[in-house]
């Protein structure tokens, strides 16, 4: 291996020789090993080489214990699962976290095996986990965070709050909790409340221009219209190419709340320009073209939406009620059926599709 | 992310350049000059030698306004010859009471007192520093702890004095124990060298601090394991004492009390927090970069942390109910200080600098000062104050909004705006891009048996675009025969043109049914959608397959008569792309087809007028006389197409019929047998394919039977079928052959009826395209199973009922039928004034296509087009089992002779190579058939004469394979 004084002058050439380095031989040294093996894994990423040395030193500590000197290490259990995890394995990974819990419970197991189990497309083990942490790990914050933001993915947006807010009992500046509880505040129309929690932000020195964005659509909803214009403005100051398109198409919602349709147009049109696969914008252009009494463009709009955000029900629906205006009842019924795939629950598509379905048996 | 920041009561520089002077260990706070008022100092010991003690402002000038920023007093300051690693302070002098200084230098130990001496004028006061005695390493050192070793167990006899066991113990004697980089631990009672040990499994030295009480070191390996050694068992595994000096440790393997894995480096420190009342209630407290964890005396893990941030450096203490109170500073760009309680976060704080050292210190006697170190030796001593550290976002512009003039401008954009009006979003029809194709000259290819000569024509694509288009793929789709050289073209992005040139050449020497080619250029614009253009009817010029004939043939079967409306022409000028002799008569001329067909165009030389003229094209069959005539009929479209009158064409002397209809009916009953040969091939085919896998599967058993069997000229059986297999499948090519040029002859004799059919109705395009798709004259893509026959029966009988009719299948299919369908849907197109199908009303039927979606269009012709060039085709053969040839076998045939057969042996190695030449046969055949001579029953006789002969072995093997679904 040698030591960075032997390193010859090439710049380019790596600090280490992943590939001449007699692997068994480090895996025996415990001083060296786990440096080395983060060496391997964070910075020459090389998961393959990573994994032979961890499983070796694991074979190593167990032959130890066998002979009954030293103790397994929980430690090379977690980075072989974090290995297998880097190379696609949850299955495998989980495996070795569940056996290094059995060794020693760390907290960055727990951690571990819930992305495991998220990975693995099942939050509610993914919860169960964390739940064990927490009984481990009282009030972790880590786990709570992950835990809050599995609920989320649920929907079950009440219990991922209470878990916002038991993070920020632990932790009372911790960005993702207070932006996730403003946004719920938001959403179930308490913009007020919201603002507060996005204030705190500002106050704490987040600085960007999807905070400024948030202020403003807070202070529009909660009626302080002479914040708003002024929010956009500095989030219109700060904005970067990435977010622009969202900025212009949030300031496009305020347009339309003070049925400024040309200004609200103008905006959607330049959130397009911003971010030309802007599902939402192209949406909601339709719509201000439907109501121009433009079918045929609108049509266009909603299907290029479609074709961006298929997981959308808007520009189905919105498909389908043109279509139905004028009288295209067969487009109609089969572009709103797609519109129930999206959304089931959809009140007024459901409607639509009564209707049609009640017109068509009629017939 | 704080709220607030540290609010500064002191604060001092000690201007040294170098950014790395400092360290976690430089700092030490302690009342070093015993002032009785208890006035804690501050010790800093820098790398470059220098050691600065400085004090609290606050405690000598009472006189100066409390409250505002001062700097610290700087007491004394000396150079100490050598860089300063580590200060501790202790009770380092026997039988004093009073605090001193230890600092540990690379090579060398030493113990400093610190003295106050009254000032010699009227204020003031001078301070002393005196080296009580010192240590030299012999090895460099990285750092020390200090404590009590030793000293609550009963001491060891020449440990010193004996009596500390009933005092308090620690207050007095403090030991040194220095940790050198190669993992030395050598430890100092006081003025004397005691013993040093190797630690074990050593690489980097670890921060090592001593737990009093339980009499334990702690300390973090370079393995990232939290280690404790009982200071018992580093003293005990000396063995020889004769022997030990500082130079040398020897003594037994030195095992830690308890280890636990932290799993991350540490921070250059462990803190030790111990309960003023339970003395066994240890907490070690350890910062890694991303992890705080708390451990117990016994090296249980009480809680732990995880830091969203880069730790630097912490401390921790015991608050008044002993609670775990830790700070923690971060290295990030907006560095901040956390306090922990615990794992739960009290207080953030926005820190002045980087931090290289933190430490408690009291304030004016009042606990709760925070004292910073910068790596440079910048010294603040803060509070928590809560004086915000609100965040002011920068001011968006520096002057007022002018509203007027903003207006105003508003006002123009809009008008802009609006002057430049909507632009359509809408897919439009026009294209940005447009293709051409030029043909541009040939050249010969290969000379046909005839003599003719089959040439290529070199063709020029251009693609203009007037905006730039990416990912540019061009299909160009001809009739058989005719190839193009690159039916497939990806160009990529074009920005303005792009040329290139492609060959056109007749394939084989049936007579193509169109002349005319398709072109397609899909492309996406920039906006990622996808675009299609298609260019149809461009026409290769006719030369490509045919040659002027200077003899003039009137031989050909089927003849065509016309009128034009305008005067009689001279044919060799209108063909002027020929070669034709100089005295060719310009009314008669002949060409010669790539097949060797002859088609002759003559114009009629009496019975002509100035408005009207009759020509005649002969031929022996439909579709070449289809090619001249369109051919003929584009020139002529050429020639007077900018004239006002239109040119009309009629046909003279057929106003009651179809014209040259029995000779269509004539080529469909040629197509119509061709189908049936080929269904009787592909019978044969499979037959003899069925055939072939059961000798090959009797042989199979054959072999691997463990006793030698007699082959009973089973190889001779398989080699004769295996050629017949082979003519079959030859013939079958040959068939395919005749079979594309009859499927081009019906393909052209289909267009030319339409032709005619739209020459005598005088109809428009519209209308004949429900009969053309009805006649279908593209006959490439149907299966076997739905052939052409099939369609245009289900099409025209649609077309007679209006109801949809399942046709019957081919072989029950009466071409008499057929052809009176034909006849009857042609006469009624002709006669009736009416559309064929009567339209309905449009939104009743079902559209299923969502309207306007360039990309569903491009879908469904991608689909057809696929559907089109992929003909379905039965496998013939089956896959046969795996033929299994064991090593056992070979050695029994060899030694196990046939006893009572008569038939020719064969070794083992012969076995081999048979079962070789049918797995390579099986791979060769792939689709191909003949005659076998003898019948299926027969070698059916052959097998189950053998059978009986060798019953037991070959029901064996009829176990094995029981799916076999062979014709036995």
């Amino acid at each position: 291996m040698g030591t960075a004084s032997m390193i010859s002058g090439d710049e380019d050439s790596s600090f280490i020789n992943t590939s001449r380095l007699n692997i068994m031989k480090y895996a025996g040294d415990g001083a060296v090993a786990k440096a080395l093996f983060e060496y391997f894994f964070y910075v020459e990423n090389d998961t393959k080489h990573a994994l032979e040395l961890a499983t070796s030193a694991q074979k190593l500590t167990e032959k130890d214990k066998a002979q009954g000197q030293g103790a397994q290490d929980w430690w090379w259990s977690v980075q072989i699962a974090l290995t297998w995890l880097r190379l696609g394995q949850p299955r495998t990974a989980e495996k070795y976290f569940r056996q290094a819990l059995l060794i020693e419970p760390m907290l960055i197991t727990y951690i571990g095996l819930g992305k495991v189990y998220v990975k693995l497309d099942q939050p509610l083990a993914a919860l169960d986990i964390c739940q064990k942490g927490l009984e481990k790990f009282p009030g972790d914050v880590t786990l709570l965070t992950e835990m809050a933001r599995v609920q989320e993915g649920l929907q079950n947006m009440a219990v991922s709050v209470r878990h916002y807010r038991e993070v920020l009992a632990q932790d009372s500046s911790n960005i993702e909790a207070i932006a996730c509880i403003g946004m719920h505040h938001f959403y179930t129309d308490q913009p007020e409340v919201s603002l507060r929690f996005y204030r705190r932000l500002l106050q704490m020195g987040l600085y960007t221009a999807e905070l400024f964005v948030n202020l403003g659509l807070c202070c529009f909803a909660s009626q302080q219209y002479d914040m708003t214009l002024v929010c956009f403005q500095r989030a219109f100051a700060i904005s970067s190419n990435e977010n622009i398109g969202e900025i212009w198409y949030n300031l496009g919602h305020i347009a339309l709340g003070l049925s400024d349709t040309t200004w609200a147009g103008q905006c959607f049109r330049l959130a397009i320009a911003g971010d030309n696969s802007h599902a939402e914008a192209y949406n909601n252009l339709g719509v201000l073209e439907a109501r121009k009494g433009r079918s045929d463009l609108a049509i266009a709009f909603f299907q290029t939406a479609a074709s961006l955000a298929p997981h959308m029900f808007e520009p189905f629906f919105n498909q389908a009620k043109i279509a139905d205006s004028v009288g295209d009842l067969q487009n109609s019924y089969l572009i709103v059926q797609k519109a129930l795939e999206n959304y089931p629950d959809h009140a007024d598509s459901k409607e639509l599709f009564a209707k049609l379905k009640k017109h068509f048996e009629a017939l | 992310m704080s709220l607030f920041t540290l609010r500064d009561v002191w604060s001092f520089h000690s201007n040294e350049l170098s950014s790395i002077n400092f360290s976690v260990n430089s700092l030490c706070v302690a009342n070093i000059d015993n002032d009785p008022s208890g006035a804690e100092k501050v010790i800093l010991g820098s790398y470059s030698g220098l050691l600065r003690i400085i004090s609290d402002p606050h405690n000598d000038d009472v006189s100066e306004e409390k409250n505002s920023h001062q700097k610290g007093n700087l007491l004394a300051e000396f150079h100490l010859g050598s860089p300063i690693l580590h200060v501790a302070v202790g009770y380092f002098v026997g039988g004093s009471t009073q605090l001193h200084l230890a600092v540990l230098h690379p090579q060398k130990l030493g113990v400093y007192g610190f003295t106050k001496l009254p000032g010699q004028v009227e204020h003031g006061c001078q301070y002393k520093v005196t080296l009580l005695y010192e240590h030299q390493l012999k090895r460099h050192a990285f750092n020390m702890c200090i404590g009590p070793f030793g000293q609550t167990v009963p001491p060891k006899s020449g440990s010193g004095s004996g009596d500390v066991k009933n005092m308090k113990p620690m207050k007095n004697r403090d030991f040194m124990c220095v940790q050198s980089l190669d993992g030395t631990l050598s430890f100092f009672e006081q003025e004397v060298f005691s013993f040093s040990r190797y630690l074990p499994q050593f690489l980097f030295p670890g921060p090592i601090v001593f737990m009093p009480y339980i009499n334990s070191f702690v300390t973090i390996t370079s393995s990232w394991e939290l280690q404790c050694f009982r200071y018992s068992t580093l003293a005990m595994s000396k063995d020889d004492t004769a022997r030990q000096t500082e130079d040398t440790s020897v003594g037994k393997r030195l095992t830690p009390d308890w280890v636990c894995s932290i799993g991350e480096e540490p921070l250059g420190d462990i803190q030790l927090l111990v309960h003023p009342d339970i003395h066994e209630d240890f907490r070690i407290v350890i910062v890694t970069f991303r992890l705080l964890f708390c451990y117990s005396g016994t090296g249980e893990l009480l809680w732990c942390k995880r830091l969203e941030f880069a730790a630097t450096c912490f401390t921790s203490f015991l608050n008044s109910s002993h609670e775990c109170i830790t700070i923690v500073a971060s290295g990030s760009e907006q560095g901040a200080l956390y306090i922990y309680n615990g794992t739960s976060l009290k207080w953030a704080a926005k820190l002045p600098f980087m931090l290289a050292g933190i430490s408690r210190i009291r304030v004016q006697n009042v606990p709760g000062g925070i004292l910073l170190l910068s790596g440079e030796g910048q010294i603040n001593v803060s509070i928590l104050g809560t004086e915000p550290s609100l965040f002011i976002a920068p001011p968006i512009q520096a002057r007022e909004l002018d509203y007027e003039a903003a207006e105003k401008e508003l006002q123009m954009l809009r008008k802009i705006i609006s002057e430049a009006g909507e632009q359509s979003i809408v897919s439009s029809k026009e294209c940005m891009v447009d293709i051409k194709v030029e043909f541009e000259g040939q050249k010969t290819i290969w000379v046909e048996s005839t003599g003719l000569e089959a040439i290529a024509l070199i063709a020029t694509i251009k693609i203009v675009c007037r905006v730039r288009v990416n990912d540019v793929r061009v299909t160009i789709h001809t009739s058989t025969p005719i190839k193009c050289s690159q039916p497939s073209v990806y160009i990529g992005d074009i920005v303005g043109r792009h040329n290139y040139s492609v060959e056109f050449y007749p394939d084989n020497e049936a007579i193509p049914s169109d002349l005319q080619c398709e072109v397609n250029l899909f492309y996406l614009s920039d906006l990622e959608t996808p675009h299609f253009i298609q260019k149809q009817g461009i026409k290769i010029p006719l030369f490509i397959i045919s040659k002027a004939s200077n003899e003039v043939d009137k031989q050909g079967e089927c003849k065509l008569t016309f009128a034009v409306n305008k005067p009689v022409l001279d044919l060799v000028t209108l063909y002027n792309d020929f070669f034709w002799d100089s005295e060719a008569n310009p009314s008669n001329l002949t060409f010669i087809l790539q097949g060797g067909e002859k088609v002759t165009i003559m114009a009629s030389t009496k019975a002509n007028t100035a408005v009207a003229s009759r020509y005649r094209i002969q031929s022996d069959s439909l579709a070449s006389i289809h090619l001249v005539l369109r051919d003929f009929l584009d020139r002529l479209q050429r020639k007077y197409g900018r004239e006002k009158s239109a040119f009309e064409v009629s046909l003279p002397g057929h106003e009651n019929e179809i014209p040259l209809l029995n000779e269509y009916f004539s080529e469909i009953d040629t197509h119509i047998l061709w189908r049936r040969r080929e269904l009787q091939i592909k019978e044969d085919v499979s037959g003899r394919a069925a055939q072939l896998r059961a000798i090959q599967r009797r042989l199979l058993i054959r072999f691997r039977d463990k006793n030698t069997l007699p082959l009973t000229q089973l190889e001779t059986l398989l080699d004769g079928s295996l050629e017949q297999m082979l003519d079959s499948l030859n013939f079958m090519e040959q068939n395919e052959l005749e079979m594309e040029k009859c499927e081009c002859r019906l393909s052209g004799a289909t267009r030319l009826i339409l032709e005619l059919c739209l020459l005598q109705s005088g109809r428009s395009l519209d209308e004949l395209s429900i009969l053309s798709n009805a006649l279908c004259p593209y006959l490439w893509g149907f299966s076997d199973e739905s052939g052409w026959e099939e369609s245009v029966y289900a099409g025209l009988s649609y077309i007679k009922t209006q109801q949809i009719v399942s046709s019957p299948s081919f072989e029950h299919m009466d071409p008499i039928k057929l052809k009176k369908l034909i006849k009857s849907t042609l006469d009624k197109f002709k006669k009736s004034a009416q559309s064929l199908v009567p339209t309905k009303p449009k939104d009743s039927l079902p559209n299923l296509t969502e309207p306007n979606l360039a990309g569903n269009e491009i879908l469904e012709r991608m689909v057809s087009a696929r559907s089109r060039t992929d003909r379905r085709r039965n496998p013939v053969l089956a896959a046969i089992h795996e033929p299994l040839n064991d090593d056992t076998e070979e050695t029994e045939n060899g030694e196990d002779k046939p006893i009572s057969s008569p038939v020719k042996e064969m070794s083992g190695r012969q076995n081999d190579h048979i079962i070789e030449t049918i797995v390579e046969n099986e791979m060769k055949c792939g689709y191909q058939l003949k005659n076998l001579h003898m019948t299926s029953e027969a070698v059916d006789e052959l097998i189950t004469s053998n059978e009986s002969t060798k019953t037991p072995t070959i029901n064996n093997n009829t176990q094995v394979e029981p799916s076999d679904d062979g014709f036995w």
